[in-house]
Order: C-alpha cells, then sequence, then structure tokens
C-alpha cells in the first residue's frame, strides 16, 4: 500500500488508488479524518494542541499542529482535490487519550477532542464515529479506496472505527 | 527473577569516562566551553559524533565545522551533554523494547522529548531548578525499561490487560507484579553501577513515584514527573506502558502550571525536540 506517514502536526491527503494515510503513537493528540466516498478520497490531521494562538509562528509553520488552523487547512487540501465544498464529507476522530487526572491540567486529550468537535461543528460537520479518551496510545490508518479506518494500539488486538 | 534482573544489569557496559564528566559538570558556570571541549577532544567517537551534529543540516550552518570548540559553542553544553550520553551506551538507548512493543530508537525519542519538556518544565519550578541538570534527568530517567524489556517479552497483553481492567494501579505495579521490581527501580541499579550523582539517582527511582523522593531532591524528581507525562501525551512515549501511570498531583506546590502554560511546555520541547532530533541521532 502506498501510504502517507504523518508525523505530529502534519496533514495529509490522497485520492491514490490503493494508497492510505498512518499516523504513529497519538497518546493525548487527535487525528482528524475526513473522507469523501464518492470522490474516493481522503484526509488525515495529527493535531497536537487546541489553539494556535499561543504561537502564531509555529501555526504559519506547520497549521496541521492545532486545531483551529489543522482543520482549515486539511478542508482546503481536501477541496483541492476533490473540487468545492464541504458536501459528502464524513469525519472521524481517534485519539485524544489522558493520563488520570482529577484536577484536569494534564487532560489535554479531552481538550482537544472538544475543541476539534467544537470546530468541526462550525464548519458544519459532525463526526461519524470517534474513538477518543482512555489511557492508552493508538496508532491510526486511513484505507483511501474504501475510508476504512483501523485502530492499533500494543497489547490488543486491532479495531475498526 | 530478581536475580536475572541483576545479572543483566552486570553485562551492561559502563558509561563512558567523557560522558560522566560531562554530566558531573553539568550547569558548572565555571566549567566554560573550552574544559568541554578539552573533554570532548580526548574521546575521539564522542569528537566525531560533536563534529557531526554540528555539521546536520537542521542547525543550518554554513560552511563545514571542523574544530571542536567552535562545535561545542555552537551546539551548547546541553546538546553536548545530550550526545555523549546518548552514543556512550547504545545496548540502552538504540535497542528495541520488546514487553513495551517499542522499536529500536524509540526510548532515545522518548528520553529526548522527556528531556527537552523538563528543561521547559524547570522555568516553572518556583524553587531553583538547574535546567541542564532536568535536561540530563530526563534523558536518563527511563534507563531501566532497557534492562527489564526482555523479561517482559510475549507478555505485553497480559500488562496492558492487568492495568486496563484494575488489578494494576499503573504499568510500574504490572511490572513489579511480574518481575519483582519495576523499570525505575532497575534503572536506580544500573544507575548507581554507573556512579550517577544521587539527584539523578533519585530522578530515575522514584519518577513515577515523586512523593517517595527525599525532600531534597523533590523538584527535580517532580520535574521528570511532570516532562514524563508530557512526553507521553504529546505521543512519544515507549508503546505498551504511554499514559498507563497515576499523575501525582502534589507537584502543584513545586511547580506553577496551568493548562495554557503546559501547552507552552509542550509545543517547546515539540520545537527543541525537532531542532536537536537530527543532530542527536548518532550512529
Amino acid at each position: 500500500m502506498d501510504t502517507i506517514i504523518l508525523g505530529v502536526g502534519d496533514y495529509g491527503v490522497s485520492n491514490k488508488a490503493g494508497g492510505g494515510i498512518k499516523t504513529y503513537a497519538l497518546g493525548s493528540c487527535v487525528a482528524l479524518i475526513l473522507y469523501d466516498p464518492r470522490k474516493k478520497t481522503a484526509g488525515m490531521a495529527h493535531i497536537a494542541l487546541p489553539d494556535s494562538s499561543i504561537r502564531k509562528e509555529r501555526a504559519a509553520s506547520k497549521p496541521g499542529y492545532f486545531a483551529d488552523t489543522a482543520i482549515t487547512s486539511l478542508i482546503a487540501a481536501m477541496s483541492r482535490l476533490r473540487g468545492d465544498s464541504r458536501r459528502g464529507l464524513v469525519a472521524k476522530l481517534a485519539g485524544g487519550a489522558n493520563i488520570m487526572d482529577a484536577e484536569g491540567t494534564f487532560s489535554i486529550g479531552s481538550r482537544n477532542v472538544a475543541a476539534v468537535n467544537d470546530l468541526l461543528a462550525r464548519h458544519g460537520l459532525s463526526p461519524l464515529a470517534q474513538d477518543v479518551g482512555g489511557q492508552f496510545s493508538r496508532t491510526v490508518t486511513v484505507n483511501v479506496d474504501t475510508g476504512k479506518v483501523t485502530l492499533s494500539s500494543p497489547g490488543r488486538k486491532d479495531w475498526e472505527l | 527473577m530478581l536475580q536475572d534482573l541483576v545479572n543483566k544489569i552486570r553485562e551492561i557496559p559502563p558509561l563512558s569516562a567523557s560522558a560522566m564528566r560531562l554530566m558531573r559538570h553539568a550547569g558548572d558556570e565555571d566549567f566554560g566551553p573550552d574544559r568541554y571541549a578539552a573533554v570532548v577532544e580526548q574521546d575521539p567517537a564522542l569528537t566525531m559524533n560533536v563534529l557531526r551534529a554540528a555539521n546536520a543540516p537542521a542547525l543550518g550552518i554554513r560552511g563545514e565545522v571542523t574544530s571542536v570548540r567552535r562545535a561545542v559553542a555552537l551546539l551548547g553544553a546541553r546538546t553536548v551533554l545530550g550526545i555523549a550520553l546518548g552514543t556512550s551506551c547504545p545496548v540502552v538507548f538504540n535497542k528495541a523494547l520488546a514487553g513495551y512493543e517499542a522499536g529500536r530508537g524509540d526510548l532515545w525519542k522518548s528520553s529526548l522529548f522527556t528531556a527537552a519538556a523538563a528543561r521547559a518544565l524547570s522555568e516553572r519550578c518556583k524553587t531553583k531548578l538547574a535546567p541542564d541538570t532536568a535536561f540530563t534527568a530526563g534523558i536518563l530517567h527511563d534507563i531501566g525499561k532497557a534492562v527489564i524489556a526482555e523479561f517482559l517479552a510475549d507478555r505485553t497483553t497480559a500488562l496492558v490487560g492487568a492495568v486496563s481492567n484494575f488489578e494494576e494501579a499503573s504499568f510500574s505495579d504490572a511490572e513489579r507484579a511480574l518481575l519483582g521490581a519495576d523499570h525505575a527501580e532497575a534503572g536506580y541499579v544500573l544507575g548507581k553501577k554507573w556512579g550517577l550523582p544521587e539527584s539523578l539517582l533519585a530522578a530515575i527511582r522514584h519518577h513515577h513515584q515523586p512523593a517517595l523522593a527525599d525532600i531534597s531532591h523533590r523538584p527535580l524528581v517532580y520535574c521528570v514527573h511532570l516532562a514524563d507525562i508530557t512526553a507521553m501525551s504529546a505521543g512519544f512515549g515507549t508503546g505498551a506502558d504511554a499514559l498507563r501511570y497515576r499523575l501525582d498531583t502534589g507537584y502543584k506546590n513545586l511547580f506553577d502550571l496551568d493548562e495554557t502554560a503546559l501547552a507552552d511546555v509542550i509545543l517547546t520541547a515539540q520545537m527543541e525536540f525537532e531542532r536537536l532530533a537530527e543532530p542527536l541521532a548518532g550512529e
């Protein structure tokens, strides 16, 4: 499979038959997956933090790092491949794990998931499925032909979202 | 089983003399770039690695760097120490961690990110905490994983299951139930064999239970505790154990850290990691 690998803060799109997009070890980061079933086009962003306002220059060089800039960049990149509009786009989320923190300062994953959901709603999208939270790391792959999202984590069998 | 761990630690070679000397002088203002360079120059392998790092494209230095002194000045003391530690014991940092399902190089990346996060966190400590010591402790905190990983091989599903089902409170507890010691304790024994200073030994031994550390070491130990959690959150864990630990909220007595400050620490560590990863990649 011709697979694009995304690092932290990267995003990528593909409409290549037989292709895939993959990102490793999400932790508190969130993978946002967008898919157009008719045009068989997939996109993914590996989002690390909710809000780009803490470091604008980083957002300019790595827009995929922050939820707000990742979503606009990913939608724009999808549009370039499949033609205009958000119609027919399916969104899925994975990741957003947390260490247990009763007081919440370290609940970075939960803040990321909330930010992505909020921003998706503002773009008129809502996730069809999400596998988020918990206390473990996830590796995520989307298949360009089918839009199938597969997750894996050490010590567990792979599963589908 | 404990005897197997002890035998395993006996097999691990010592840290290089140059790494030990640089570490002893970490944060020492009297130990300037010239003296740093002198230590490096006595060690041919380290000299080669430092020069290669100074010439790494990521640093964007024009022209070839051929003098150790210039390389040390360009890289900075902390980076040179990182290179010395990371390359002086490849059987620790550069091996795949079987029981954690972490690949070759994952422990080094995780340690480097933890070091960068520890340095960033040291600035938020309410008492004085030397950034270079925090960085060094971050690099070394998980050396015990290289000791115990092979004894956890093929047990990953059981270990992960024990924590997920709340039979064990954390991955360290699951390690102790299986082996009689966890990676923090194994790392402490290895660090003692290496002759590491007390503060670093405390950081290695107590990084998952910082309240157990002697009060004089707690700022450093809590710093590494938080940096380790930050690394796991940011996706720089070592596989199966990632995030399967407990946060000790006692850090609040020692650190000024809210959500915004933590986001800044994560971003700062990520950027330092990206800057250092290539120069410090080693062989």
